[in-house]
């Protein structure tokens, strides 16, 4: 007993003495001291936790770790106490707060991963950290592998990708007479330098060939040969180039490898392979923009932020928004319905579209620094998620770029109507009322009387009454005569006046709170998010014209047919107010396959008001007054599928009464995420949407509701006189307020300006000067309204794009854990590129990202493109990793060419057409791709060029090159893509509800829809990227499905038939020889030599004996046809 | 490619140099450079493999793991009782949590182990003694697409190559006229689609092939013209037009491959007609697999477990069996757990076993195996009153042959059957095993792309040594 008494009080001094170390550690952080332990306590740490420790966790946790897991070492104090990437794994004293607690529990990491710990020695660890974790003095022990810290300066000086773009002269050759083009120069600097020398150029065919497919990615026709056959002047090939880029099939064969950059797809993958709405439509941009040969700045400009352009880019013809449309990129990824873990999901969603950002233009694998800084390059995590706060201060909608140029002017000269009329009204509204607010009390008095005098309203002697009195108080006898009537008409109406009266008069008068949230008593533990009467522009943030392009302010002025003779209100409150110039709007939607989304069922586009960004702390409440969608948009996520996440779409119908009222929308399962409110019209339902706040409602009182409860009341009913003086006063009161005042007017007044409006008769005669003048107005305004209304374009097609929210930064994730929050980081771009962040309250900085991806400075935009350009080219880049020009890419075979060629671009102002046309005009293109050189132990895989590369034709070339010589291609462009057709092999969740024709309708494969989930099984086969990232280089493979492909597949048989009719009535050719030679030239731009002409001719007299003379002879030619297709030189470009 | 981390480099160069004259040393070339369908496999293994072969039986949906492998009493004591009062349950997909739910089907102890199986699989059951149970898989994912990518691919995206991509791409085929990796397309595609079993960033020659267990089998493999002769006389009027394009342009090793591989298609129709007829099979084999059986599904299940027979006895290296159309759902039973766990279960059960017997009689069970499992398992609770809702938390897979220790059970979840408290099994260790069964080191079998080297593992993946013989 006494022993334990004694070891209890050591403990108790012992547990003082550790506080009072831990507390000098908070006041003095960097020097630790390490408490003493008594040796009963060391002594529980040898016996039964440092066995324990080792025995499950320095596997993973320890400086004997092969592997360190998390950043955490276990196998000291001092390490255990500071942590590893998840911060402190232990606090002294406090196990329920030790994360090394919660791990063995499971309740936060589940260590160890493999085996749950006992509960004997869960309860172990939680003794020893309540002891303050006792651990003798010493030194944590060397670690086995010490790590390379990330040093990213370091690495930037290294790389050479990071280095600046160097002026390079091109080197002095000493074959002269091959070429003066500076590339060539550079190539056969190189040549000479490896004792090797060019191939020959080859022959006029085949660089026409070459030039065809690679510039537009069909084959030449006969006629098309021959013209250049014929052409001798010295200029030929060029003239070709300069008509290939001017063609517009140009565009449809390089806006397919800027697809393969985009990872493009027209449905979400997943489950149900959903739509991606329109997204054709940005397809059609790219095909758009490089036949326009749109400088390369303006293209990256126009994706990262075409949205934001002052001036946008306008199609020439049908005058819609070009720029805007680029955008899309950042939304063509996977997207999946109602994931359970949806901040997760919203991760893996930025990660790619920064993936492929970062990619496509800068040749850098950023997202491997998702987990961890870059293992080999100069790009942190830090830098990683400083890219995430542009996605999250901006969102996914379809735009209505159709109409948005046409009703942008509206908008604006909606705005400025609104404004002049306002004034006018308003002071047409005063002079109206003027005489009768002056007058008041002289016509309440006269009225009461006489109404009490005739408490009959209908007898005979009234009428000369009031004539009599207005005379004898030179009143307005028609306006007196409304006053009788309104006295006559009942108590409730006239204390109803009366309450709106003497609100802040000195009467004995109380109301229910007319709207507490707007004189500022909210309950001060709600945060309020958006209080639309008081909102900067930068929050009143809208997708199209529908909420006008500024909330309205209490007081203002808008028209209202419930109000018959002077039609108009004062709306009560500050509101982002539905405006019904807008109510017309449609849209022109392309056809739908699968549309699982619960957000697809109502119309969106241009009829949205989002909530800036903020994140969840219990319940939402809004104030609205009429109908609308509500969706809360958690993460960003918009695939609503399901019951999941059921609860973020609500219906709100316009009541009947169409008051204002408070709505709680139970976001509870969303607390800590990031979230904003999407309102949307319903129907042509009046919608004004007043505020927005964490938390739960006021009372649903409505504001204009008044009614009296005070038992005071009755002093109501005092006399008259007094009741009309103090009535004067106030009524005096609001209509300065009202109309004098440079203040937004209170809501007592406006209630006593819409009184007034709502009783017109009471303030002035309908046939006064200045009444007439006014509804005159009212008319002129709505008619003007109507007019106005009438400009505006409201059928649109709509496609993807981006647009700003609020300026968000987002947090590091630790070990790329969104379960792992660190630090937040401000938006910014790489720091390896001098990255800064944009001035946080101007929108997400878009803009300014694209200016510092697009900076003359940056060493790696230009160099990228030209690579890739070079790499289409030659079927190899000059670096070959096009995509990684990273430490784990490949290194650049002739680096000062690459230099010199992005300096060129630069020079030629980023014009692709032109670095294009450039290249394919050098010697080292137009070279031969054979050579009698045998150099294959100098330069193996031709990476110095000594000869032309031979290419195999993608898939889609193939597919065209069929088209085009059977006569099947239909050569229209741009529009919603064919479906694609679909197979017996071809099943499952989400199959399209619509199949394809087989031969897709003559239409060029950049046409045919892609759908994650039921890819061309065609294209697949010949290497068409499955849409998921950046693929600047496809496989190029050999499969015996190709092969099979174009023995078998129906649709290969199908063109060979109607080449077969073709050679048969289109080809003029009338001998067999003629006609095989037609053939050889239509699908390899060559004749056949003789030896080939004999074989082909034998194959079809054989074929011919054994067909029956009344047969249709393009049978036969169908066959040859067909064995022409399956040739491998019809697949490969020499 | 950047392989060559396990692999024995041949550039096409040397053997084209090896050999005097072009034409038929290139078609070796083409086999050399597409391992898919390799005459020998060329590869060396990390070590001794001891299996050859991969059959995955896919239970695309999730089955339950209390209703087949992993016998929880408890349910029985608190059916009907709320579950939230005795743990923590855990969002779910459908957000409908019921009460906790008894098994619906008894447990019998099978075998000379007496490991207990449900009623569901009475002829399964009778293998119990050449299978090893896993009770405590997880998975990332409680979303059936991410879960089948996950499952399928080691990641939760899509994009990625299959494991049976992954399997080729490192060992090569054995087969010469049929592609290394097929899967059998019994009605059901997953979710996610064929992109469950694509080759990602490895070349296409390593993506799955769906064959259908009846018919042509596959697309494409059936002449166009109307007589073999026809189509004979145009094949070879191609190859002589090849071959006088090659005296004009010389050797290009793009060209020959290209050449070689109307070889090996050709061969692969003419293949393919054997391997779909069952002419060969006798009656008592047909009727092991349950050929015979009154439920229409059964039988084509029966049609797909044979065809795998067949297609490894050819070689192939990894057949995934995908499910049969049952008429109401896959293993996915959000509601009429009863019902509809029993129609799935009895498509599969006499197939199921009918392959490892049959496997076992001919002596190919000990280089083949076979893997069975879904995306998920079910929560032991219900989701509204008759259903099961997702589960990764704790869920059941098996492995049998191949090297495979029979008669065991690995791994354990709560008593609950919701969550793993012991021997967690991720997906990355069930592919590390698979892989060190085929003898292939997983952490060495890597691909370079996008600058990373990717593992069909991630950066992950234990070995589960405790279930290898």
């Amino acid at each position: 007993m006494k022993q334990l008494l004694r070891n209890i009080s050591v403990f108790l001094l012992l547990v003082g003495c550790i506080r009072f170390s831990t507390s000098a550690e908070e006041s003095n952080s960097k020097t630790e001291s390490v408490p003493a332990f008594s040796p009963e306590q060391l002594e529980f740490f040898e016996k039964s936790i440092r066995p324990l420790l080792a025995a499950h966790c320095f596997e993973c946790h320890s400086g004997q770790s092969k592997r360190l897991e998390g950043g955490l070492r276990l196998d000291s104090r001092a390490l255990i106490l500071k942590g590893g990437d998840s911060g402190p794994s232990a606090e002294p004293n406090k196990p329920d707060d030790s994360q090394l607690l919660q791990a063995v529990r499971y309740e936060s990491f589940e260590m160890p991963p493999n085996t749950r710990l006992k509960k004997e020695q869960i309860d172990l660890l939680a003794r020893w950290v309540e002891m303050g974790l006792p651990w003798p003095n010493e030194k944590p022990p060397a670690a086995a592998g010490a790590t390379e810290t990330f040093d990213l300066e370091k690495r930037r000086h290294e790389h050479w990708a990071w280095q600046p773009i160097k002026e390079v002269a091109p080197p002095v050759v000493k074959n002269k007479s091959w070429s003066e083009h500076p590339v060539d120069r550079f190539i056969l600097s190189k040549l000479e330098e490896k004792k090797l020398q060019p191939s020959h150029a080859a022959d006029k065919r085949t660089i026409l060939r070459r030039l065809y497919f690679d510039l537009i990615g069909l084959p030449p026709t006969p006629a098309q040969i021959h013209a250049y056959l014929n052409d001798a002047s010295a200029n030929a090939t060029e003239k070709v180039v300069d008509q290939l880029l001017a063609s517009p099939q140009f565009g449809e064969r390089w806006g397919r490898h800027w697809l393969d950059l985009m990872r493009y797809a027209e449905s979400r993958g997943h489950e149900f392979d959903n739509d991606a709405p329109n997204a054709y439509q940005y397809r059609d941009y790219v095909i758009r923009a490089l036949n326009a040969d749109l400088p390369y700045d303006q293209f990256i400009t126009e994706h990262i932020a075409g949205d934001l352009l002052k001036q946008p880019r306008i199609h020439p013809q049908n005058q819609f928004n070009e720029s805007v449309l680029a955008t899309a990129f950042w939304y063509l990824s996977e997207w999946v319905h109602s994931p359970v873990d949806i901040r997760k999901d919203e991760t893996d969603r930025f990660d790619n579209a920064i993936d492929v950002m970062t990619k496509s233009f800068l040749g850098l694998t950023v997202s491997c620094a998702r987990c961890h800084d870059h293992k080999f390059d100069a790009i942190s995590t830090k830098d990683y998620y400083a890219l995430y706060g542009y996605l999250q201060s901006s969102n996914y909608h379809q735009v209505r770029f159709e109409s948005m140029v046409q009703n942008q002017k509206v908008a604006e000269q909606a705005e400025l109507l609104h404004k002049l009329k306002q004034k006018i009204l308003t002071e047409k509204l005063k002079s109206t009322f003027a005489v009768g607010v002056k007058n008041f009390s002289q016509y309440f008095q006269a009225a009461n009387t006489i109404a009490h005098q005739f408490p009959h309203d209908k007898s005979p002697a009234l009428d000369v009454e009031i004539q009599q009195q207005a005379a004898t108080r030179k009143l307005n006898p028609a306006i007196l005569k409304s006053w009788v009537q309104f006295a006559h008409s009942g108590p409730e109406k006239k204390d109803r006046f009366f309450a709106s009266l003497l609100i802040d008069s000195d009467t004995a008068v109380s109301l229910e709170p007319v709207n507490s949230q707007a004189a500022g008593k909210t309950n001060s533990s709600d945060t309020i998010i958006i209080d639309y009467s008081n909102c900067t522009p930068e929050n009143f943030i809208t997708d199209g014209f529908t909420f006008g392009l500024s909330p309205r302010t209490r007081g203002t002025l808008v028209l209202d047919q419930t109000n018959q003779q002077i039609p108009l209100t004062a709306i009560s409150e500050g509101a982002a107010r539905r405006d019904s110039l807008w109510e017309d709007l449609a849209d022109i939607n392309s056809p739908k396959m699968n549309q699982k989304n619960k957000l697809r069922s109502f119309p969106r586009s241009g009829r949205t008001l989002r909530t800036p960004t903020f994140e969840v702390q219990g319940p939402v409440s809004y104030r609205i007054k009429g109908g609308c969608w509500v969706y809360a948009c958690v993460d960003s996520h918009r695939m609503l599928f399901g019951p999941l996440h059921g609860s973020t779409l609500k219906k709100i119908p316009a009541t009947p009464e169409n008051q204002s009222r408070w709505i709680t929308h139970d976001l509870s399962r969303y607390k800590g995420h990031r979230i904003h409110l999407e309102f949307t019209v319903l129907d042509k339902q009046p919608l004004e949407v007043y505020q927005v706040k964490q938390g739960a409602p006021q009372s649903d009182q409505p504001l204009t509701s008044i009614s009296l409860k005070n038992e005071k009341n009755q002093q109501l009913a005092e006399t008259i006189q007094h009741q009309s003086r103090r009535g004067q006063q106030a009524i005096q009161n609001a209509f300065h307020e009202y109309f004098d005042s440079e203040n937004t007017p209170g809501s007592q007044a406006v209630s006593v300006i819409n009184w007034m409006i709502a009783h017109p008769d009471l303030f002035s005669e309908p046939q006064s000067k200045a009444r007439l003048s006014l509804t005159k107005e009212i008319e002129n305004y709505r008619a003007q309204c109507e007019q106005l209304k009438q400009t505006i374009q409201t059928k649109s097609q709509t496609a993807m794009a981006i647009m700003d929210g609020s300026p968000e930064n987002d947090h590091v994730l630790i070990r790329g854990s969104h379960q792992n929050v660190g630090p937040v980081v401000e938006r910014r771009f790489l720091e390896s590129l001098n990255g800064v962040s944009p001035d946080s309250n101007q929108g997400s900085g878009r803009l300014e990202l694209a200016q510092a991806i697009n900076a003359a400075s940056n060493p790696l935009t230009h160099r990228v493109i030209v690579n890739r350009i070079w790499a289409h080219l030659f079927g190899r880049g000059i670096v070959p990793s096009v995509d990684n020009f990273g430490v784990l890419g490949e290194r650049p075979s002739h680096p000062e060419l690459l230099d010199f060629l992005a300096l060129q671009f630069l020079k030629q102002g980023r014009s692709l057409k032109q670095i294009i046309k450039y290249i394919v005009l050098t010697q080292t293109y137009q070279q031969a791709s054979q050579t009698t050189l045998d150099v294959s132990e100098i330069d193996p895989d031709n990476i110095y060029l000594y000869k032309m590369h031979l290419k195999r034709l993608e898939g889609e070339a193939i597919r065209d090159a069929l088209l085009s010589i059977s006569g099947r291609i239909d050569s229209k462009m741009y529009g919603p893509s064919v479906p694609i057709h679909l197979t017996k092999f071809m099943e499952g969740r989400g199959k399209p509800p619509v199949n394809g024709p087989l031969d897709g309708d003559g239409r060029r494969s950049i046409y045919i829809q892609v759908r994650r989930n039921f890819l061309s099984p065609m294209m697949l086969a010949y290497d068409t990227p499955s849409p998921f990232s950046t693929m600047g280089r496809r496989n190029v493979s050999n499969v015996p499905a190709q092969a099979l492909i174009m023995m078998n597949d129906p649709f290969v048989i199908q063109q060979s038939q109607l080449w077969g009719k073709r050679v048969t009535t289109e080809s003029k050719r009338q001998s067999t020889d003629d006609k095989i030679r037609w053939m050889y030239e239509s699908a390899v731009s060559r004749l056949p030599t003789p030896d080939e002409l004999a074989a082909a001719k034998q194959f079809v007299q054989e074929l011919t004996k054994h067909t029956p003379p009344t047969a249709d002879p393009a049978i036969v030619w169908a066959e040859l046809g067909h064995v022409i297709f399956n040739l491998k030189e019809f697949i490969y470009v020499f | 490619m950047q392989c060559g981390q396990f692999r024995q480099q041949f550039t096409r160069r040397d053997i084209l140099k090896q050999c005097a004259n072009g034409f038929g040393a290139a078609a070796l070339t083409a086999l050399m450079q597409d391992q898919a369908f390799t005459g020998e496999t060329t590869g060396k293994t990390h070590f001794p493999p001891k299996a050859k072969n991969v059959i995955f039986l896919y239970m695309d949906g999730g089955p339950s793991q209390v209703d087949t492998f992993d016998p929880k009493p408890l349910l029985k004591k608190y059916n009907g009782k709320s579950p939230g009062d005795y743990f923590k349950v855990e969002a779910t997909q459908f957000d409908n949590v019921g009460k906790v739910l008894e098994s619906p089907w008894k447990f019998k102890p099978y075998g000379e182990s007496g490991i207990p199986v449900s009623d569901l699989f009475p002829q399964i059951g009778g293998c119990i003694d050449d299978m090893a149970v896993i009770r405590s898989v997880v998975s990332q994912f409680p979303e059936h697409t991410f879960a089948n990518y996950f499952l399928h691919t080691g990641s939760g995206l899509q994009g990625r190559p299959s494991m049976g991509a992954w399997v080729n791409y490192g060992l090569g085929s054995e087969c010469q006229n049929l592609p290394g990796f097929v899967v059998i397309n019994g009605g059901l595609i997953p979710p996610g689609g064929l992109d469950c079993f694509n080759s990602g960033f490895l070349p296409a020659s390593f993506q799955g092939s769906i064959f259908k267990p009846g018919g042509s089998g596959i697309a494409n493999v059936e002449r166009q013209e109307k007589t073999s002769q026809t189509q004979v006389q145009k094949l070879k009027l191609m190859q002589q037009l090849d071959r006088f394009k090659q005296q004009q342009s010389g050797i290009h090793d793009e060209i020959e491959s290209a050449i070689s591989n109307y070889e090996l298609a050709y061969k692969m129709q003419m293949a393919i007609p054997d391997l779909m007829s069952f002419t060969s099979e006798s009656k008592s084999t047909l009727d092991l697999y349950g050929f015979n059986a009154e439920y229409e599904p059964t039988r084509t299940y029966a049609a797909e477990c044979l065809l795998a027979r067949r297609l490894v006895e050819r070689g192939v290296r990894f057949v995934e069996l995908t499910c049969t159309n049952v008429k109401s759902d896959r293993w996915d039973q959000h509601s009429n757990l009863k019902r509809d766990h029993e129609n799935n279960a009895r498509a599969v059960d006499q197939p199921i076993a009918g392959l490892i017997k049959d496997l076992k009689q001919r002596g190919l069970l000990e280089s083949t195996l076979i893997i069975w499992g879904g995306e998920f398992g079910r929560t032991p609770f219900a989701q509204g009153t008759n259903g099961r809702d997702h589960n990764p938390f704790g869920f059941s897979m098996w492995m049998a042959g191949g090297g495979i220790k029979g008669g065991m059970t690995y791994g354990a979840t709560d008593d609950w059957g919701y969550k793993v408290v012991e021997n967690r099994v991720e997906i990355h260790d069930i592919h590390a095993t698979m892989l060190h069964l085929l003898g292939l080191e997983h952490t060495k079998s890597t691909f370079r792309f996008g600058g990373r080297d990717m593992r069909l593992t991630d950066v992950h993946g234990h070995v589960i040594h405790d279930v290898i013989a």
